[in-house]
Order: structure tokens, then sequence, then C-alpha cells
């Protein structure tokens, strides 16, 4: 080149660089490593196959990924059907979706549906010298000829019918026999079928369709060796859809046009060139046919179209070397079938790039920044229209900040604060028309703010006025189309006229109470003449009827105090005629009103008209809360609990009360106190509490309807705890809660529930904010969620972002979401203010593949042989199976890869499933499957939700086993019948014998008959005994099931964990987390150490009894008695208070430590200890409930006389002793009861004496305690005084 | 939001936090334990105003009951609310707990869905 030329060349290349440095653009990338899966971090190819799945080549072995999973193949010595290396270089996938890889030995074959490499080592080929046989490229043209690029054989084609290799014809001027040793990298095939390839001696080669030999290019402009000169060695080849082929050499890029056969330079690099890793380039078009150029470690090019004019890209996380290249050197690169690209580098491992992007902006506390928003996260967030743009945020601490979108500051409006939790926090907000702004604060009230922001008005609870505002935590402000603000509270729903400032509190059923006049009229009432019955003062457990006469008709009051909330009354009463038949009743809490002091005290009082004639009031109360014993603040408002029934015919007072009592029963009434919501629609204003359900509040009638949780009616708001409404144009009103969101239509009353079951990252819902196009966000306490309707299929799914996609946190607010009206969405929560306009969503849907069946646990790889399987598994329609082939699983995935793990799956067996499965599982798995035939169907969508609506199938045919099939039917008819023949035939002989020897036996019977009925008397007697003893058996039963329940209960508890836990195992290992898993494992480990101990524990019990109850064939062992006796008095205590009636008995044990094992029959002896104290139970708790009955009358008399604390006077006490005395060893069992009756003293221990009534003892007890003691040569000694003991001695030799 | 649960089965520990781990992961519960009603009344008392807001207490343990500890913990801390967890179902237990100021009484083996559905509300009730 002359000078001249040089130095035009030089100022175009600067002036170039100058430019394209100057408009350098940066994109954000993902790294797939190996920590996620990859084999190595030195990626050489990388390719999408058929199915969508991806392909990588590494120096680590090929891999297969399916976005979750990866298969890798590396070789294995030995085996022959493994790839002959490890070492890969290139991927290509053939028209029989077999993949071709070119490695460091040659080229080998994955045929797919055998599951085998074929390996050609090219060593042997060509009979090369060792490690000569690297091979970078395969390519297959268009008429699938397989061609490949290597170091020492320049291009070499594969011959199908010798199955071999082979060199292609070379023709190159003056050269009479070219050379094929040399290497090359680049091939292309253009839009006519030519053949393009770049060797390194000889150029660029070309031959056209249908040709026979490669010749050199005709280069009109260019020196004819520009391309064989070895630092201009071609590196990637592309031609484009007009026929223009692009070429990258190591100094440059260039584009040949091969009608006029001239080279245009695009693009001349002057660092770098002689790297020997610069040979890595890769040329292609996107889906908008721009070409892009992955250049080694000079970044990217992205042209535009075709044309000339370029952009640098560089990766995100790239830096510039001083050499002037970027330290990540891209090896290859590929666009998937969605549109993402997949760069390999050579020590990044796999590179993502999604064009789609998400922008969530977050905005959180900064310290250095004192424009940055408020610390403490975001309350109440409102979208100026006064002051367009700006959004008001509420803070915790910090009053509100203005945000400016255009210079993203805060600006900070603060008021004084005196009560506020936070010292300053703003929980809601409204804008004035004019810009002024008024405040809710969490305990300062509400604070009017001027357009300057500067305090006008405050408004505060005032306790001991009757107006103004009921409560100083604002937590909902909502404007009124009259301009009034609806106030909802954490006491109360008020309405505030902001003109007169005059405010309306409305009660809510809790805080309602009748007007003054009608409870001075009651009171006046109670202390007259004209009370005709009552029950006052009622207690626990009431069970109260106080019977009337009335002789004249006329109007009575019935005035009814109790106690009770929304889900019922507990205590309450009602009137009863002389039929029993109820005619005023008094359960219904929504009829009640507030009766002063704790919320949950109710008074009713309604007017009535009676005939004379008999009547009964009646009252019921519960536990906990009565007169006198009020466990919360009693009532105020008149001095009665109970029910009370008075004559008011005097017109004076019937005709004032009745319209009194109209006038508070029609008031409007909140359902709850607690207002967590409220939304002005067109037909209604709704309103949301914490925890009393939702209202309807129409403003015309002035009336109220309430709508709440009922756990029998699926049809019903999914929980009482609101959190957030929304009426959308509709007319739809749409309700988060803590269970959910809930589509309400007003019109037709039915509720629709969504929850996390149907994909809602979690049940806590907090804000519902809708988009111009009717789409749906949801803010939880697990990040966002755009809900999202796919008419196709029928189904509403939820698309879910947390914290991992960029919001900033996951933990987000009620109350904190708005839509500013150009179209950006602001949501607030602990960690600050979260923002994004409309979020683009890539509209690919995935391609669905079956990646692994195993039938009985095997592979159907391994079995293709025995089920004569012709194809590979992804391409599978139908296979057919024996009856005991009925156990399947299944693998599956939805290939994707803008973010994988977002992808969501479907499956069903049809056959089998009653609908589809949307349980994003990537396997299934079926067991015991009857015979017939199934299908198996997958469906999958996108991070974005775009589901693959045809789905994929497969036809399993499952045989019936040979004894089920139609032929066998058939010869057990026939078996039946002849059976039935023969039965018939036998029978009649036998009928004809039996006949003959019946007459015989007759006469033997009457002798029988005789000797049965004296043996039958002496098997009853037997009987008996032998219920005392499973009556005693079955006490001990009793307490050892008590005992054994606690460490049972633990095994089941920690078993149920375990399962648990076991899924959550599953899903981590199939997200590959496998740090998760561990931790996991680990806790499924100790638990299932729990369970051995417990169990071990329930075991010992078991065996300790089992010891004890051996030995019963009368032989006496060696026995420690204290032990014998502590034991089985626990035990029958714990038997007693498993049982009916229990009653608390101290037992004190006074056992002599230093008696020694004496011999006992084990058996027998514990029964008589189970015995001895059960008699002990049985008499304490007579005396305990005479003790009571008698208490309580006492108490009727006197009031003053029940103990302190309700402590009952009598403890019912079991004493249990032994000594050692002049050899002969001593046990006294001893209780505080009733005592023995002198008269009967003598006759306890005779067999069937018994104090008890009707069945309730054998009285066999103590006849054979007695015998045991006998049996032990023993004695026993009773002693007894009546009402103070009873006490058992026995004496051991 | 702290909870402190009285049981003398040490076991009880492991189980709650494990059946709740989503919740205590998440930061909505924070659980404390203690194995007696004394060490109870300790940790109640170690911190001014005390850190717990809510208590479930087994009624069987040696030592203090958890009745003694409901009827110390009304006096002492009346803010604070107390529910029963026990084993015997039966009324008397019942209605002593409920009459000496019990929020709400549980029987073993312990529904935790109940027990959640219980906690959640009460968190959300002081937001």
């Amino acid at each position: 080149m002359n000078p001249g030329k040089q130095i035009i060349r030089a100022l175009t290349i600067v002036l170039s660089l100058f430019l394209n440095l100057a408009q350098a653009q940066t994109i954000e990338t993902q790294f797939v490593s190996v920590s996620d899966g990859l084999a190595s971090p030195f990626v050489r190819d990388v390719i999408q196959d058929s199915y969508g799945l991806i392909w990588v080549a590494t120096n680590n072995g090929v891999q297969k990924y399916d976005g979750l999973k990866w298969e890798t193949f590396k070789n294995i010595p030995g085996k022959s059907t493994s790839i002959q290396s490890i070492n890969a270089w290139g991927l290509e996938e053939d028209a029989e979706r077999n993949i071709w890889v070119a490695n460091e030995r040659g080229v080998s074959k994955y045929d797919r549906i055998r599951n085998v490499f074929v390996n050609y080592d090219f060593e042997t080929e060509f009979a090369l010298y060792e490690g000569a046989g690297r091979t970078f490229n395969v390519f297959i043209d268009s008429e699938n000829r397989v061609w490949a690029t290597t170091q020492y054989v320049d291009l070499v084609l594969f011959d199908p019918e010798s199955d071999k290799w082979v060199y292609p014809k070379y023709e190159i001027p003056n050269i009479k026999e070219p050379t094929h040793n040399g290497m090359s990298l680049a091939f292309a095939e253009d839009k006519d079928g030519g053949l393009w390839f770049g060797s390194f001696i000889h150029g660029l080669m070309y031959r056209p369709k249908n040709g026979d030999a490669f010749r050199p290019a005709v280069l009109n402009n260019q020196p004819a060796s520009f391309f064989s000169d070895p630092e201009n060695s071609i590196t990637a080849l592309f031609s484009d859809p007009s026929g223009v082929l692009w070429i990258t050499t190591l100094q440059g890029v260039y584009k040949y046009y091969l009608k006029e056969g001239t080279l245009n330079t695009v693009k001349e690099y002057d660092f770098g060139a002689r790297e020997s890793s610069s040979n890595w380039n890769r040329i292609l078009a996107d889906k908008d046919g721009n070409v892009w150029i992955s250049n080694n470690n000079h970044g990217m090019l992205r042209f535009e179209g075709r044309s000339d004019s370029y952009q640098e890209i560089a990766l995100a996380d790239s830096r510039r070397l001083n050499s002037g290249g970027w330290d990540i050197i891209l090896t290859d690169f590929m666009i998937d079938k969605s549109g993402i690209f997949w760069f390999g580098s050579s020590t990044k491992g796999l590179i993502k790039y999604n064009p789609v992007n998400k922008p969530f902006v977050y905005f959180s506390h900064d310290e250095s920044n004192p424009n940055s928003i408020s610390p403490n996260g975001v309350y109440g967030l409102v979208a100026s229209r006064a002051r367009p743009g700006i959004v008001y945020v509420g803070t915790r601490g910090g009053g509100v900040n203005a945000f400016d979108p255009q210079k993203r500051t805060f600006s900070k409006i603060t008021y004084k604060s005196f009560n506020d939790m936070f010292g300053g926090s703003a929980r809601s907000i409204a804008e004035d028309e004019d810009g002024s702004l008024w405040v809710g604060t969490w305990g300062d009230g509400l604070i009017k703010l001027d357009r300057s922001f500067r305090e006008e008005k405050r408004y505060v609870y005032d306790p001991t006025a009757g107006t103004g505002i009921s409560n100083n935590q604002i937590r909902v402000i909502k404007k009124s189309k009259e301009g009034k603000l609806w106030l909802g509270t954490n006491n109360g729903l008020n309405i505030l006229d902001p003109k007169s400032g005059e405010v309306i509190r409305i009660p809510s059923t809790y805080s309602r109470p009748y007007s003054d006049e009608v409870i001075e009229l009651v009171r006046e009432l109670l202390g007259s003449d004209k009370k005709v019955g009552s029950i006052e003062e009622a207690t626990d457990f009431a069970d109260e009827t106080a019977p009337f006469t009335i002789t004249e008709p006329g109007e009575y009051l019935l005035v009814c105090v109790g106690e009770g909330d929304f889900r019922s009354m507990a205590d309450y009463g009602w009137l009863e005629n002389e039929n029993n038949d109820t005619i005023a009743n008094f359960q219904n809490f929504q009829k009640s009103f507030y009766a002063g002091g704790h919320a949950k005290n109710r008074i009713i009082i309604e007017p009535l008209n009676l005939n004379p004639g008999a009547y009964k009031l009646r009252y019921r109360a519960d536990d906990s809360h009565s007169w006198d014993k009020w466990n919360e603040d009693p009532p105020t408002e008149i001095p009665l609990y109970g029910i009370a029934l008075f004559n008011i015919s005097d017109k004076r007072v019937s005709g004032n009360l009745s319209g009194l009592l109209t006038k508070d029963s029609d008031e409007a009434v909140v359902s709850g106190s607690s207002v967590t919501a409220i939304e002005h629609g067109t037909e209604y204003v709704w309103i949301g509490t914490n925890p009393d359900g939702l209202n309807r509040y129409d403003s015309k009638t002035k009336t109220f309807r309430y709508y709440l949780h009922d756990p029998e009616n699926p049809n019903s708001l999914s929980n009482n705890t609101i959190t957030g409404l929304f009426e959308d144009k509709n007319g739809i009103l749409w309700i988060t809660t803590n269970v959910g969101l809930n589509k309400f239509d007003p019109k037709t009353e039915t509720f629709t529930r969504y929850t996390d079951e149907d994909g809602l990252p979690t049940n806590l819902t907090e804000v519902i904010v809708s988009g111009e196009n009717g789409e749906m966000w949801i803010s939880t306490q697990n990040g966002l969620s755009q809900m999202v309707t796919n008419e196709a299929l029928g189904k509403i799914t939820f698309i879910n972002y947390n914290s991992e996609d960029g919001l900033g946190g996951d933990t987000f607010l009620s109350l904190a979401g708005v839509r500013t009206p150009d179209g950006r969405f602001y949501f607030g929560g602990d960690h600050g203010l979260t923002s994004f306009g409309n979020i683009t969503a890539n509209n690919t849907p995935p391609s669905l593949i079956l990646s692994s069946f195993l039938v009985s646990n095997k592979s159907i790889y391994d079995m293709r042989d025995e089920l004569d399987l012709q194809t590979d598994l992804a391409q599978l329609e139908q296979i057919t199976l024996k009856h005991d082939q009925n156990a399947l699983s299944f693998e599956f995935a939805a290939l994707h890869f803008a973010n994988p793990k977002k992808n969501q799956l479907a499956h069903m067996l049809e056959g089998f499933d009653a609908d589809w499965i949307y349980d994003n599982r990537n396997f299934a798995s079926y067991t015991n499957l009857e015979p017939g035939e199934y299908t198996f169907k997958i469906r999958g969508s996108n991070a974005d939700g775009i589901w693959n609506e045809e789905g994929k199938s497969i036809r399993i045919e499952i045989l019936p086993p040979w004894w089920r099939t139609w032929w066998a039917y058939f010869g057990y008819g026939l078996v039946l019948v002849l059976g039935v023949f023969s039965v018939d035939r036998f029978q009649r002989k036998r009928l004809l014998q039996k006949e003959r020897e019946h007459a015989r036996d007759q006469e033997l019977k009457h002798a029988k008959e005789i000797e049965v009925a004296y043996e039958n008397l002496k098997a009853a007697q037997n009987q008996l005994v032998q219920q005392e003893k499973l009556a005693s058996l079955g006490q001990l039963t009793a307490g050892i099931a008590h005992e054994i329940k606690n460490p049972l209960n633990f095994v089941n508890n920690f078993s149920d964990l375990s399962e648990e836990l076991i899924e959550e195992l599953e899903e981590a290992l199939s997200k590959g987390d496998t740090k998760e898993a561990n931790q996991i494992a680990a806790d499924i480990k100790l638990n299932l150490q729990k369970i051995h101990e417990h169990g071990s524990r329930a075991d010992r019990i078991v065996k300790s009894m089992l010891l004890h109850s051996r030995g019963s064939d009368g032989k006496k062992e060696p026995t420690d008695l204290n032990q014998l006796l502590r034991e089985y008095t626990n035990l029958a205590f714990h038997g007693m208070r498993a049982g009916k009636n229990p009653i608390n008995v101290d037992i004190q044990f006074d056992l002599d430590e230093s008696i020694k094992p004496i011999p006992l029959i084990g058996e027998d002896f514990s029964r008589l200890v189970v015995n001895l104290a059960n008699n002990a139970f049985d008499a304490m708790r007579e005396k305990l409930s005479k003790t009571q009955e008698a208490r309580h009358m006492m108490q009727e008399a006197l009031p003053t006389t029940v103990g302190e604390n309700g402590k009952p006077e009598y403890l019912p006490t079991l004493r249990v002793s032994t000594r050692l005395r002049e050899g002969k060893v001593e046990i006294v069992f001893e209780d505080n009861g009733p005592g023995i009756p002198e008269e009967i003293k003598d006759k306890i221990l005779q067999p069937f004496f018994t104090t008890k009534k009707g069945t309730e003892g054998t009285g066999l007890g103590l006849s054979i305690t007695n015998d045991i003691i006998k049996a032990h040569g023993g004695t026993l000694d009773i002693d007894s005084e009546a009402n103070k003991y009873s006490r058992f001695k026995i004496t051991l030799r | 939001m702290k909870f402190l649960i009285v049981d003398d089965e040490r076991d009880v520990e492991m189980l709650f936090r494990q059946k709740l781990r989503r919740e205590i992961r998440e930061g909505l519960f924070e659980l404390e334990f203690a194995f007696s009603g004394n060490e109870a009344l300790e940790k109640l008392r170690s911190h001014n105003p005390p850190e717990v807001l809510y208590i479930f207490s087994d009624i069987n343990m040696p030592g203090m009951t958890g009745l003694e500890l409901l009827e110390k913990v009304k006096t002492e801390f009346p803010n604070i609310q107390v529910s029963m967890i026990s084993a015997y179902g039966d009324s008397e237990n019942h209605d002593r707990a409920m009459s000496s100021g019990a929020k709400e009484f549980f029987t073993k083996p312990v529904d935790f869905d109940t027990i959640r559905a219980e906690m959640q509300q009460i968190v959300t009730t002081m937001k």
C-alpha cells in the first residue's frame, strides 16, 4: 500500500474508532457458571437443538441443558460408545436430530435414539500423528452433507456410504496437487447453495452448488493472497439473505460480493491482532435482521441491519484492558428461539443476554444522600393531581416525602409530633384540588397542610368530648364525591366535613349504645314495681328459669344483658310460654347493643305484646364472665346481668320508648371498629375491617350490608382481615386479605378466591392496582405479583417477582400502591419505594420436552429391546406396556431460558387425573395403574406467563394380565357353571344322609342337655371372676395409654414435619440449590433422631408393663415393692384422670427405701395396688361431689361463705406408705374420703358385696385383693373413721 | 412480634421452630422458649417493657403449673395475653383457665394450623 493510502486508512480507522467508542453500549448479562452446573468455565460452542434444549461444548465434556438440569457426556475409558474425547470444540445438529461434536480427536456423532456415540478418530482416518486430530467445527449443509474444519487437515467431508471421512476436491490455479495439510475454521453456505470455507493456506475457497471442487474466490480489488497471509486468516464466515458474504479475520471485518468479486473493508483492528486466541469469532443475524459479530476479546459489534454502520456492545461485567481489549474473551455465540443471546467464553462459562429487560427501580434510604427517601419503609402513597408527576410518600418517622421522578429526589415535609408511634409518620394521605394535603398519622390524628405544606389545622381525639374523631390512628383517608373525608381509624369509621369541621362517628355493632333516654327509662323500670319477672346476677354455668304469670294482656318490655361477639353469644336469655315454645330469643349478636365496659357486654331491649298466661324467663351462661366473676370490664349501663320483663302498658312509657328504640335500631353501623380500607365505588361505598370482614354502604338508603367469612360456605369472603379494596371499571370489587385475593361481583354476590395454591407467592396480600390495559398488580408480603388471564386455557395465573428480580425488598405494606397518570406503578414496603413502567414480556412460548420416562424405576432407554422402541423419547408418541409395568414416572421441562426458574409447568394423566395439575413440578409419578388407555400430557409457560397452549402428550396403553382378559373371563364363566352343577348334585346326596343321622341324634341330645345346664352354671361363675380381672386390666391399659400418648404425639408430629421437609428438599434439589438441600437434610436427620428417642421411650414404657404382667403362673419373684407401688398407683391415677369424672387427687408416697426385694406374684400384686387405689378414688369422688353440693346450697343462703379464690375446701388425698417393722413389711393405703360405715366394715370383703349403685362395680375387688394377700401369706387390716379417713394395712412376712 | 412458649418437654421447641419455619424466616414471628414457669417469668422480667406480647403455656408441668403461671402473668403483666395448651381436654382445666383470664385453650396434639392462624391474627391487629 502506498503511504498516501495508508494515511487515509489510518485516519478512517481513527475516526471510526472515535465515533464508535463514543457510542459503546453496555448490555446487562447473566452468568451461567460452574456453580450452576456447567462443566467448565471454558465454553467453546453453544447451540440449541430442534427440541429447544441447549448443548454446550467445553474442555470438560459436552452438556445438555433444559434450564434446570444438566446431562454431561464425557469420555469413559473402556466404553467405546462414550464420546472419544472430553475436549470438545464445536457442535451441530443434523436432520435426524443427532448431535455431531467436533473434538480433540476428530468428530463424534451422538445417536439420540440409541443413546450412544459413534466416534470417528481422525488420527486413524487420515493417518495423522498423535494429537493431530483436533477438529474445530462441524457444519451441515442444506443437502445434509456433514463437513468439518480441522487443525491439520483443512476441510474434510463425511461419506455416509462408506462411513468414512474424505478430502473434498480442491482446484487451485497453478498448483497440481493442492495440499490439504493446513488449518481451517470457518464454513458457510449461501442462499444459492454455494459453499464457502476459509483455509489458512489457500484463503477464501468457494464451490458453487453442484460444483465438483473448491476454488479460491476471485478477489478483484485485493491481492489473491489476501486471506492466505497468516496475519489475516479467516476466522468466521456468514452469508446474509442478500447473498453478501461477511468475513472476519485476525485483522478485521470484510464483506465479499460474489458477483462483482469485490471485497469491502468494514472495520480493521489495530490492536491485539496476533494473539492465538484471536481466532474466536462468530457472525450471526438476529430476529430483526441485524448482524452481530462476537469479536473475541474485542467485545461485540452490532450492525444496523446489513449496513456497514455498527455499534460496539460491551458486556456489563467486563473491563477494558490497557491493550484495548476486554477482559472477557468470547468464543462463540448463538441466538435461541426466544431471542435470548448465549455467549461462550474462555473463562466465564456461559453468558446469557435477554434483550427484553425488566426495569424495576427502587429507592431506599441512603445515609449519605439527604435527598433519599426517609428510612423505615413506606406507609401511605398518593399520586398528586395538583402537581402531576409528584408522588407523596408517607413514611414512618419522616413525615411525608414528595418524590420527584424527574430529579429522583425526595423532599421532606414534616410537622410536629406528640403522640405518634414513630415520631412523625404519615399512614395515609389525601390531596385536595388546590394541592393542600390531609395527612393521617399514627397517633397524632389528622393534620391539614396548606399548599406550601404548613400545618393549617389538626384534628385530635378527645376522650372527654363525645364529638370529633374517634381515634388518633388514621389508617385510611378517602374523599367521597361530595367532598367529605371518610376516615378509617383503629377505632371506628368517621366522616369529616372539611368545610364545617364537623365529624360524624359511624358506630360499629360493637360500639353502638342505646341512647341515654332509653337507658334511663330501663333503670327506672328496674327499681319499680313494673317488674314482672327476672333472672338477675346470672353466674357461671347458669341455667336458670324464672316462671311468672300475667293476668292482663298488654305491652311488655323485655331486657336482656349478656356476653358475646360476632361468632356467637355466650351468655343469653329467652322467653318461653307455657308450652315451652320460645317466643323471644336473644341469641343474635347483630341485634345487640353495647352495654358498657368491655366490648363483649351486650344488651338488647325489645317491646312485645303478651296475653295472660304462664311464662318462663330462661337464661343460660357459660363460664368465665358473669355476675361478680367478670374476666374483663363489667357492663356499666344497667345493674342487670340476666333477663327481665317489665309491664309498660302505661301509655306514657310505652309510646316514648318505642319511638326511641326505633331510632336506635335504625342507625347504620359498621361491622367492626378497626377500619382498614375504604373504596368509593360507583354505586356503593365499600369498607373493609380487621377482623370483621366487608361492609357495603348504600348512601341512598343509609344502610349497611355485611359480608363475612363463612368456613362452611366456599362462596364467601376468604378471610375477615381485609387489607385493601379496589373497584374496577366493570364494577367488580377486588379484595386483598390475609388469605389471598377475592374477586367479588356485587350483582351476583359471588366470591372467587385466589390463594397461594393458585400461584400467588403468599396468602398475605396487601394492595391491588390495575394498569391501563386491564393488567392487575398485587403487592404481598412476599414480593409483587402480576395477575395474568389466559383466555385460551380459561385460567388465571400469577407471575411473581421478588427481590431477586430487582424489587429492592419483599415485604410490601397495605394501602401503599398507586399508579400515576403517566402509567408508572409505585409500591411501598419495608425497604422503601419500588417503581416500574410497563413490563414487556418475552412473547415466545417455551417448547416442551419429555426428558425421562421410567417404568417401574427402569429407564425406558434400558428397555429398548424389550419394548421395541424405534424412536428417541422426545419423539415418542405411543407405547404399550404389560400389566405389571404399571408404575410410571415422568420428567419433563418447559424450555425457555429467560428465567428458567420462573417457568410454570402443568401435567395430567388422562384416564387417571381428573384435571390438569398446575403444581410447577417437573416430574410426576403414578403407581399401581389399572390396565387401560392413558394419555400423559404436559403444558408449560415461560417466566412472563406466556403458555405453550398446544402442550405435548404421549399415549400409554397398559395391557391387562392374562387373568383379566376377555377370554379369561369367559373361562371363569364356564368354570362357574360347571361348579354350580356339581355342587348341586353333591348337596342332594348329603341331604338324604343327614335325615337319617338326625333321628339318632335327638335321643342323645336329651341326655346331654341336663349335663350342659350344669356346666353353664359353673362357667358363669368363672366369667364374673374374669370380668373383675379384665376391669382392672382395663384401667391399667387406660393408664398405660395415657403415658404413651405423649411420646407418640411427638413421633407423629416429627414424622409429619419430616414429610413436609422432604417435599421442600425435592424442590430445592430440582432447583439445584444444594446448600438449601443440605440444610433441610440436616433438619430431617435431627427429626428422625427425635422420633427414635420418643419411640424408644414408648417402647420402654410398654416393656416395663409387660415385665410386670408376666409370671402369672403363680410363681413368686423377688420384686422391688416400692417401685411397684409407685408405678401402679400412678397408673391407676392416670387411668382415672383419663376416664369419666376425673378428680384431682394429691398422691403422697412415704416409702421406706431400706426394704429389699420381696418375693411377690407380680401380676396379682399389681392388680391389688390398682384395686385399692381405685377404691380410694371412687370413695373420694363421692365425698367431693357431696361437698360441692353442700357448698352450692350454702352459697345461695349466705353468699359470703365461698372460699377464697374459689378454691375447693376439700382436697382428696391418698397416702401410700411402706415400713419395715419387726421383720415384717407393712403397706398402708390411706385416703381422706368418706370413710367406711361401721355396719358394713365386715361385709366389704365378701364377694359380690358393693356399695356402688347399679352396674358400677362387680363387688369382687376387695374379695380378690384379700385372696391375693392370703396367697402371699399376709394379713389385711381395715381401719376407718367416718368422713375422715379409710386405711387399708397389708402385713407381709 | 415475639411469642413465648412454655413447656417442660424440650422437644416442643424443635417442633415449633420447624412447623413455623416459613414465618420465622420471613420475620413475621420471633419465638422464645422457657421450660418452666419460673424460667418464663424470668424471661419476661428481663426487659422493661417485656418484649414478649403473647404466651402459649402447657398446663401440666412440674413445679409451677401452667395455671399458676397464668395467674402470675395476669397480675404482673396485664398487657400480655396467655393461651393454654394441654393434654387434658377436660372441662375443669378448661374452665379454670378461662376464668383466670386465658385467651384461648388448645388441646394436644396441637393443630399447628390453628396456632398459626391465631398468631397471624395477633400480628395483624398490632399493625
